[in-house]
Order: C-alpha cells, then sequence, then structure tokens
C-alpha cells in the first residue's frame, strides 16, 4: 500500500509538468497582450514596445518556457503582473479561502446526498422518494450564480440572518457553502440512489433481513457499505470541480480566492498568476484523487490486496 | 421518540448558537438604537480592484479614488471640474512653456516628513523610467525642473501646451514621499504614504483596503475614523449588500437597481454625469467607411432613442449624446443638427456612396450583455437599409489587441476624458497622430481637424480653446466617425445615513467630509 502511494506521488511529477506545458502553451498562444492591459487607456505604441521588453514577453516560446519551469524548480511562482505580489503570496492568501469553501461544499452537498439518496433508494417509489429526486434535479439544474442570489435575497435581504457577501467569519460561508453544496448534493443524492438499489436487490441483503436485523441496520450496515464505491468516487470528483468551478460563486458573494483571482488574471493576462493558480488546482485535484484511491482501500479491503 | 424530539432541539440550538454567536460583518455596523454611538466607520462596496496604490500603476476609477484620499495632488478639479488649488497654494505661467508652482507650508506625509518641492521633483522624475506611466508627462521636459527653494516647484513643457494644468490634476501626478518610496521600493504599491486625508493601513488582495483618518491633516481632518473599500465586483451582490446593510456605499450601481434604490426609504440613489461617453466608431481607414456618406448614411439608419431606452431602462441611466465632449465640459457644441433617424435618406445616401445593394460588416465588441443587445438592435436597423451587421463579440484583451491594431469594422466603447480637458480628449479621439492609440477608435484623417486640434492645444485664451472647440465638433459631425449613444450615469447607491458625500465627475470622490448621521 506505502509502495503504491509512493508510485502515485511520484507519478505527479510527470503529470505536473504536462500541466505546465498545457496552460503555458495555452496563454502564450491566447491573443491579447499583457503590456496594453496593465498600461491602460492612453498608452502609445512606444510604450507598450518598452514595457514587454522589460518583461521579458518578446522572447521566443521555447526561453519563456525554461525560464517558467526553471523559477519553478527553485520555488519562484513568478510575481503577480497586477500588483507587483509574489505568486506564491497571492495563493497563500487566496487557497486556503477556496479550500475552505469546497470543504464545506463538499460537507453540505455529501450530508444531504447521501441522506437524500439512501431514504429515497430504501423507499423506493414514495412521497420522499419523488420529491427528493425532483427537487435533486431542481438542484443540479438551477445555475449556481442565480441559486446564490435567491438565497441572498431571502436569507440576508428579507430574513436579515445572514450577510450577503465577504468570507471573514463562519457565518459569511454559509450561503455559498450551500449554494456550491446543493448542486452537488444532487449528484450525489442520485448516485447513492441508484447504487443502493442496485445492492438492496443482492441475496446477501436477503438474508440479513431473512436472519431478522433491523431495517435500518440492513440500510447502514450491510447495504451502504458496499453502495459506497461509486458514491465515493463522484464525492472526489466533486470535490475537485469546487476547487477549481468556485468562479461564479466567489464572485457572487465576493470572496477572495483562486477561482476568483484566476478569472481576474486571465482576463487580464496575467501570466504567472494563472499558471501558478492552475498548477495549485491540478496538484490538489491529484491529492484528493489518491486520497480517493486511498479510501476505496478502507470501504473494500478487496481492492486494497490489488494495490501493490 | 423522547430521544429524537431532544436530538432535534440540540440541533436547532447549535445552529443558533452558531449563527448567533459568530463574528459581525466587520465595522462597528450595529442595527442601530438610542444608547449605540454613531458609526464611525464606513464601508464602501467597489466594483474593481486596483491593480497597485501607488499612483503611477493604474487609473481606473477605483484606484483614482483611493488615491484622492491616500494622496494630494498640486491642483486638483472640483466637482464642477473647475481647477482648484491643493498642495499648490497658487501657480503662475512666466513664459510659454514654464510654470512656477507656490508650495503650501506645513504639509505632513503620513510617515511624518515634511512635503518639500524635492518631493514634488521625486514625484513627477520617476515617471519617466515607468512605461505604464512615462505618457503622463510626455509633454513635461524632464529636464525643466528646477526646485529653487523648499516651497517652489518649476517645470517646463516641451512645447507650448494649454492643458497643462489639467495635467497636473492627473492622478499619476499625486505626489509621493521621496523617503517611503526609496525605502519601500517596489513594495511601495502596497504600502503607499502620501499626504492625503487618509493613511494606508492594509491590503487583503481581492477582498479589502482599510485607510484611517490622517491626524495631521493639513487641511479639515476627515470626519470619518476608518474607511473599508470591500471589492465585491457583482454589481446585483453590491446592492443586496447595501440593502441588507452590509456595506454604506455601493458604487457603480446597475440601471436595473436605480428605481429600486430610490424607492426604498433607507437608501438613498445619487446619480451624476462622469466624464465618459458611449459611442460606435467606424473604423475610417478601412474602404467601406472612407467615405464619410456611408458613416452619415448609418448614422441616419440608426435610432439611438430606442437603442438608450432598452440599453439604459428607458433612459433613466443616460442622457441622450450629441456630440462628442460631455456635458460637465467647457466648448461643447449643442447648435449641431442630430442624424435624426431616417432610413430612407439613409439607403439614398448609401446609393450615392456606390452601395446601393449595401455591404456587410463586423461589430467587435466586448462580450457581455449590454453590447450584444446593442449589436441585436443595430443589426436589425442596418439590415433595413441593406448592412449585413456580423457580430463578432471578444473577451477584452483580445478586443483591446484588435482595435489598437486597427483591425475592427466597427466597434462601441465607452471612452473617458481622462485629462478632463475638452480639446486633450478630442485631440485624443480625433487627431490622425493617435491612431494605434487606446482612445482612439474611429481613425479619422481630416487634416483640416488635426490642424485645429493643433492650433487649440497651444491656445492660452479659454474663449478661443472653446470657440476652437466648437468649431471642431462641427466638422468632427459633419465627418460623422462615430454614433453618438449616450452619456451614461455613473450611479452611487447609500445608506440613508450616509451624509455628505459628494460625487466627483473624474471618479476622485472625496470621503474627508462624508459621515454617518445619528438615527
Amino acid at each position: 500500500m506505502i509502495k503504491y502511494i509512493l508510485r502515485r506521488i511520484l507519478m505527479m511529477i510527470p503529470v505536473m509538468l504536462g500541466v505546465t506545458i498545457i496552460v503555458f502553451t495555452m496563454m502564450y498562444i491566447t491573443p491579447g497582450d499583457p503590456a496594453e492591459i496593465i498600461l491602460e487607456d492612453g498608452a502609445t505604441p512606444e510604450a507598450v514596445a518598452e514595457l514587454r521588453e522589460e518583461m521579458g514577453l518578446d522572447d521566443p516560446y521555447l526561453v519563456r518556457y525554461f525560464r517558467f519551469v526553471s523559477d519553478l524548480l527553485h520555488g519562484d511562482l513568478g510575481t503577480c503582473y497586477a500588483i507587483g505580489q509574489p505568486v506564491f503570496d497571492r495563493l497563500v492568501q487566496t487557497f486556503p479561502n477556496t479550500m475552505k469553501l469546497a470543504a464545506l461544499a463538499v460537507l453540505v452537498s455529501t450530508t444531504l446526498g447521501l441522506l437524500m439518496g439512501i431514504i429515497s433508494a430504501a423507499k423506493q417509489y414514495s412521497v420522499f422518494d419523488n420529491v427528493a429526486m425532483a427537487l435533486a434535479m431542481m438542484g443540479n439544474a438551477m445555475p449556481n450564480f442565480w441559486q446564490g442570489l435567491l438565497l441572498m435575497l431571502l436569507f440576508s435581504l428579507w430574513l436579515g440572518w445572514l450577510p450577503a457577501s465577504g468570507f471573514s467569519s463562519f457565518k459569511h460561508m454559509i450561503l455559498p457553502a450551500v449554494t456550491m453544496g446543493t448542486s452537488s448534493a444532487a449528484i450525489i443524492a442520485r448516485m447513492t440512489r441508484s447504487s443502493m438499489l442496485e445492492v438492496i436487490r443482492a441475496d446477501y441483503i436477503s438474508t440479513a433481513r431473512a436472519k431478522g436485523q433491523v431495517e435500518y441496520r440492513v440500510i447502514l450496515r450491510h447495504a451502504l457499505k458496499n453502495a459506497l464505491i461509486p458514491v465515493v468516487t463522484i464525492i472526489g470528483i466533486q470535490f475537485g470541480r469546487q476547487l477549481g468551478g468556485a468562479v461564479l460563486t466567489e464572485s457572487i458573494f465576493a470572496i477572495p480566492g483562486v477561482g476568483k483571482m484566476m478569472v481576474d488574471a486571465i482576463k487580464a493576462r496575467n501570466f504567472p498568476v494563472v499558471q501558478g493558480g492552475v498548477l495549485m488546482i491540478a496538484l490538489s485535484l491529484s491529492i484528493v484523487n489518491l486520497l480517493v484511491d486511498i479510501l476505496y482501500a478502507y470501504i473494500d479491503p478487496r481492492i486494497k490486496s490489488q494495490y501493490k | 421518540m423522547k430521544r429524537k424530539k431532544m436530538s432535534l432541539v440540540s440541533l436547532l440550538l447549535v445552529i443558533a448558537l452558531l449563527l448567533g454567536g459568530c463574528g459581525g460583518t466587520g465595522g462597528e455596523t450595529g442595527s442601530g438604537g438610542e444608547s449605540e454611538p454613531v458609526r464611525d466607520t464606513l464601508i464602501v462596496g467597489m466594483d474593481r480592484e486596483p491593480a497597485g496604490l501607488d499612483p503611477t500603476s493604474t487609473h481606473v476609477t477605483t484606484a483614482v479614488m483611493i488615491f484622492n484620499n491616500i494622496y494630494d495632488t498640486l491642483l486638483s478639479f472640483d466637482n464642477e471640474m473647475k481647477i482648484q488649488p491643493r498642495l499648490a497654494i497658487s501657480y503662475e505661467q512666466l513664459d510659454d512653456v514654464t510654470y512656477k508652482f507656490h508650495l503650501r507650508k506645513g504639509v505632513k506625509f503620513h510617515n511624518g516628513e515634511e512635503l518639500k518641492s524635492s518631493d514634488v521633483l521625486f514625484s513627477f522624475k520617476r515617471l519617466y523610467d515607468i512605461p505604464a506611466a512615462k505618457g503622463q508627462v510626455s509633454m513635461i521636459d524632464p529636464n525643466g525642473f528646477e526646485c529653487p527653494d523648499d516651497y517652489t516647484f518649476v517645470l517646463k513643457t516641451t512645447e507650448p501646451w494649454s492643458a497643462l494644468p489639467a495635467q497636473i490634476c492627473s492622478s499619476y501626478l499625486n505626489i509621493v514621499s521621496e523617503k517611503a518610496v526609496t525605502e519601500a521600493g517596489e513594495d511601495f504599491n502596497r504600502n503607499p504614504v502620501g499626504t492625503g486625508p487618509f493613511q494606508f493601513v492594509s491590503w487583503t488582495a481581492g477582498d479589502s483596503i482599510v485607510v484611517e483618518r490622517f491626524e495631521d491633516y493639513w487641511d479639515e481632518k476627515a470626519l470619518l475614523k476608518t474607511i473599508n473599500f470591500r471589492i465585491i465586483t457583482e454589481a446585483t451582490s453590491r446592492v443586496i449588500d447595501l440593502e441588507s446593510g452590509g456595506i454604506d456605499i455601493a458604487l457603480a450601481v446597475g440601471v436595473t437597481d436605480i428605481e429600486r434604490l430610490r424607492e426604498n426609504a433607507a437608501t438613498d440613489l445619487i446619480q451624476f454625469n462622469h466624464t465618459g461617453i458611449r459611442y460606435g466608431a467606424f473604423n475610417c481607414s478601412k474602404e467601406v467607411f472612407a467615405d464619410k456618406r456611408v458613416r452619415q448614411a448609418l448614422n441616419y439608419a440608426t435610432n439611438v432613442e430606442i437603442i438608450r431606452d432598452v440599453l439604459y431602462d428607458k433612459g433613466i441611466g443616460a442622457m441622450p449624446a450629441t456630440t462628442s465632449v460631455i456635458p460637465i465640459l467647457s466648448g461643447r457644441n449643442t447648435d449641431l443638427v442630430q442624424y435624426d433617424y431616417d432610413p430612407e435618406k439613409a439607403k439614398a445616401l448609401l446609393a450615392e456612396a456606390g452601395y446601393p445593394d449595401g455591404f456587410s460588416v463586423e461589430y467587435n465588441f466586448l462580450s457581455n450583455t449590454k453590447n450584444t443587445r446593442l449589436g441585436e438592435m443595430l443589426q436589425a436597423q442596418w439590415a433595413e437599409v441593406g448592412v449585413e451587421l456580423v457580430m463578432a463579440p471578444l473577451e477584452s484583451a483580445t478586443l483591446t489587441a484588435t482595435l489598437n491594431a486597427g483591425e475592427h469594422d466597427f466597434c462601441t466603447a465607452n471612452s473617458t476624458y481622462a485629462l478632463g480637458d475638452t480639446i486633450e480628449g478630442l485631440y485624443s479621439f480625433y487627431h490622425s497622430s493617435m491612431h494605434g492609440t487606446s482612445r482612439c477608435r474611429a481613425y479619422l484623417s481630416n487634416p483640416e481637424i488635426d490642424a485645429l486640434l493643433d492650433e487649440a492645444r497651444v491656445e492660452k485664451n479659454e474663449d478661443k480653446r472653446e470657440q476652437l472647440a466648437y468649431e471642431i465638433q462641427a466638422l468632427v459631425h459633419e465627418e460623422a466617425p462615430w454614433i453618438y449613444i449616450a452619456y451614461e450615469y455613473y450611479n452611487v447607491g447609500l445608506l440613508a445615513d450616509v451624509q455628505g458625500f459628494k460625487p466627483a465627475p473624474n471618479s476622485a470622490h472625496d470621503f474627508s467630509c462624508v459621515y454617518i448621521a445619528e438615527k
């Protein structure tokens, strides 16, 4: 198992290298000149040319790429074009916010999704099942920005219970976490339900019932554990989605996170920030994937034996 | 059953405690009440984060606003865009190119240093080394500075240039402390030191910038103790935050929220003209738009009134534009005969210009709802006269590159009069030497207009300048390089107890007089 984990960690190196090539090339070929954007209105072509030279933007592709990788290997992610702050510092400021938001959103989605999925499967075709699945479809179909605004109107403006924006206390985190969590909850609920339904029909469940086990023990002890593998996969994917895709939620609730920082950076062709942000998210996703794989082994010991 | 009920009650209690016990929303934002002290912290929701707090780093509106409260310029515009003394108590023009400024004595920087003419000299000279800012001093001679004593500063322009006093008001020319800049180096961008009514406290990237009252300010001390400029980029979120009391002022309120804020007793809305005009620009260097009859025809083919009604919620968000000069500036020509909507006249002019069957052109625009709607309306209106408008939305960086390269056929823009000067604005829009720069979108080349602009640029007599501006506008109007769409209002939403906020057309809002009234 340890060997497997070490191998997976080593495999992250070529993955991250691939990510550097892709993100660097994409930023390189995208039209738009960071020098022009920095100089804003009224810039003369001479000033733009001078700034381009100063920023090293006139150098050939390979020179710029190797400079980027070489700096990276020395632990230097570059300096933000916009505010002259090291990219690493910007990530240190923003990444914890995105992580907190993603973790809370996953907590909301997993709690809601598992509960709805389990009860729906246990009470298939009941009123609860139909209502829960209809809600799940709605949750999945509603765009985050719209849902976020509705929640803001209800809980901030009309009821006055929660702040509308910011991220300085737990109270500030509730609405964004619920906004992000509910759409994922819908997916987890549907996945849990179908996975549970498959397991519930298995012979060993009938055996457990025949032995006189109470229903909730049959469901939670015998059925759920075996139904969890695909659900854990989905939760892992959702967590990754939350890390990289929190842009809209971060914008609506004015949360200084990585997603919002990267969108602003892409618009401003702020190459170092985009590259640093993508690398950070890619690394986090790789780690989350590894954790999911490790979790499989604990849920299903048969899988553990395959990890060599 | 009893246990289940108890668990439910416990859960609700925990939630209630969490909601009730977690921190406030920042600042002293209480809900009011007789015994509560009046708040002295103001929270301002702004739409954009400045790229830096060094005045040479940017001139986006939110940055200009913060600079105006941290720094001072030698001269500055008042709210009627008239030039007033600030750090300079007076100035005199010694000859065609030489200006002498007499500095205020006893002015302190936030680091305790006293303002000297050497700081002014340093603030000007450093601009020549910063590519992003050197354009701002291109008309000022780098070898023409003198500091005869600690409170006198002399500069020379490279040639006679009547807009120099307006240039001195530019946010780029805010005066910085030489000592602070030298000590901080690049870090000055995040740790600014000026002489303004507020001093910098902190900047959390992507979240907020906090400033507090400077107790040794040379003029009347600010009424507020602290201002928290929060970055809330979504317009709707900003307004909801204002209405729910999370912030005190919401900048850049969207058109659709104007009426709601006006009707709400707890909020006020201030609407004012800022230094911008929205227009459509034909690229005159393209063959199809080289003939002014084609440009005039498309002006006639455009029903601007309908466009304004749709874009600005029945016109409440903007006023009709009739010339390129904005209402708050002098020398505005209000006698121009407008190209009123007349498709038949448009067709006749197109036929006369050799396009009886019309043509096809591309419309490059920043991809957003407003521009898309505008494009769709133009598409429908121009189709009536046989002109096909192909929508080509771009994101901002690509759009800037396309327009600066002059590759577009037609575009729309919202341009500002950065110097707050009529002639300088017209020069940047229409002078042929400005092709390829970011305010010149029409690529007009008219020697007569060029000559008049050159003449106006050196003219010292204000009346004569206004007369020249008047003539230039008439010529430009005849050339029809633009379709004037609107002078957009800038909308600011405030909680009703916020008093003393006076909006500045150039976004340099002064917060030193703002206070929160007792309820």
